[in-house]
């Protein structure tokens, strides 16, 4: 048996990604060299790279990094928290569901984006508002998926522990989170890009540190090789994050059978 | 008759139809159960069997009449294995005793009784990985561990192979020759309840009562295909047919 297979096998899957990746970054620096393009408006890798090193080996951007960084980290928590325990809670109680359903329906509709103004009114500029945002963002997809699992769930094992005279806690333990984590973290994969969207908002709408002001600053000032270095940043990170939730859903999905063999996501 | 361990006395059970309404599913039925007796439900599709098996394991309550025995002492094993997909086989088999707070040595009693029933080199294995008739084998085994007086056994052969269910049904009765075990079992195949049973319940239609109760009066180990067995068989479809 060829030991090199699975490697093989992953060069294989990721080839044409790379090659189409490289011959975007090619084409996009001969189209920026040859002035096909206006360089000043769309940059260039290179020019891009040199910005990127001049501001990573200064300190400046660090501060702007841990503060979105800082905003984005509430934002999962509360989101992940707020959106699993209403998911639970809607999927379980029916008067509540019945109650809230209209509420949840329609604020998950509404582009958050709007609410921004409301919040900064409530909330001042900066932090506590960025983070109620990404929270909001965050929690919407997770609520939902939650509350797909619970109801999704099926009936025949609450029957099963009942029959062994389960508690409700055991029920709730043994059978309800475990049956429901594979669809919370499907919605916790869509909530992190979320919640990474909400603090960035925030950071466009008023504030006075972060990548998003800064990235805001930059195009005030016609400095685009700077903005892509952010975006870069920012993209880099969301893809981290996604991976990250991804490995973490195939370790707890490990039992299904379409783990097996399954490769990739978006 | 040895000891009772189950009574029944005029046991009632009925289904909401509608907002006000209520069928009544089950009419009254009175039996009683010694210890060590394998006792057989019989009945036409929809005449009440798994209600009477889910009011015993107190997953439906009675409309009236009364139950003597203890339901903590009773284990229900379903049709379909419901195994916990997430779980491995060896966390399917605990789960019965997790529920009951009973997670004492667990594992290693659930190994035990699992490599017993040919499931030894299946601990880790998840259910998608099972065919049918293993999963039914942990399905038993996990009404086992929490070591039940009463088995009440819910036509758990009906989805196998002819094959399988002979195998698993060997590994009930040599398990319920070992451990003083009481089951009431509901079955449509009347090959296998005169092959199990000591006495069978032939259950009426909606609502239900219990109509005759007939011994099997065949010495144990039974022989399939034997004519005393096919005779048994043959009087217990023309009782059900009447």
């Amino acid at each position: 048996m060829d030991a090199s297979g699975a490697p093989n096998a992953e060069r294989q899957r990721t080839w044409p990604a790379h090659a189409t990746a490289l011959g975007f970054l090619i084409s996009w620096e001969l189209a920026s060299r040859f002035e096909l393009i206006n360089p000043v408006l769309v940059s260039s890798p290179s020019r891009i790279s040199v910005a990127g090193w001049d501001m990573l080996s200064t300190s400046g951007i660090y501060p702007d990094l841990g503060f979105t960084l800082g905003v984005f980290a509430l934002s999962v928590i509360l989101g992940v928290g707020g959106g699993t325990v209403a998911g639970l809670a809607l999927g379980t109680h029916k008067t509540l569901y019945q109650a809230l359903n209209p509420f949840v329906v329609a604020t998950n509709a509404l582009p958050k984006i709007v609410l921004m103004p409301l919040i900064m009114l409530w909330l001042g500029v900066g932090f506590a508002a960025n983070v109620f945002l990404g929270a909001l963002m965050a929690s919407f997809p997770i609520l939902v998926s939650t509350f797909t699992g619970v109801r999704s769930l099926e009936q025949e094992y609450m029957v099963l522990a009942r029959s062994f005279r389960a508690s409700k806690w055991t029920i709730a333990r043994s059978v309800v989170l475990p049956g429901v984590l594979p669809y919370v973290l499907s919605g916790l994969r869509v909530g992190v890009n979320y919640a990474l969207v909400g603090a960035l908002i925030g950071e466009f709408f008023g504030a006075d540190r972060g990548i998003g002001y800064r990235m805001n600053l930059y195009m005030a000032n016609f400095q685009v090789d700077q903005f892509f270095v952010c975006l870069v940043l920012v993209a880099l990170f969301a893809v981290a994050c996604t991976s990250l939730v991804h490995r973490l859903e195939q370790r707890v999905e490990r039992w299904r059978p379409s783990a097996l063999g399954r490769s990739g996501g978006m | 008759m040895s000891e009772v361990v189950l009574t029944v006395r005029d046991l009632r059970a009925s289904y909401p139809v509608g907002a006000s309404e209520r069928l009544e599913v089950l009419g009254g039925i009175d039996v009683s159960v010694a210890r060590g007796e394998i006792l057989a439900l019989v009945g036409t599709s929809g005449c009440g069997k798994t209600t009477l098996l889910h009011v015993l394991s107190g997953l439906h309550a009675p409309s009236g009449g009364t139950i003597e025995g203890s339901r903590d002492s009773m284990a229900m094993v379903f049709q379909r294995p419901h195994l916990l997909p997430w779980r491995t086989v060896l966390d399917n088999a605990t789960f019965g005793l997790e529920c009951r707070g009973d997670v004492t040595d667990a594992n290693a009693k659930a190994s035990a009784l699992l490599s017993r029933m040919g499931l030894g080199d299946h601990l880790a294995d998840y259910p998608h990985q099972l065919s049918e008739g293993m999963k039914q084998r942990v399905n038993l085994a996990r009404a086992l561990l929490v070591e039940p007086e009463v088995l009440l056994l819910d036509e758990p052969f009906a989805a196998l192979d002819v094959r399988t269910r002979r195998g698993l049904q060997e590994d009930l009765l040599e398990l319920w020759g070992e451990q003083d075990l009481t089951i009431v079992l509901v079955s449509h195949s009347l090959d296998d309840v005169v092959y199990l049973s000591d006495r069978v319940g032939i259950l009426s239609e909606k609502p239900t009562r219990l109509q005759e109760l007939t011994e099997i009066d065949l010495p144990r180990p039974r022989k399939r295909g034997t004519l005393a067995l096919l005779e048994c068989v043959a009087a217990l479809e023309a009782k059900l047919s009447l």
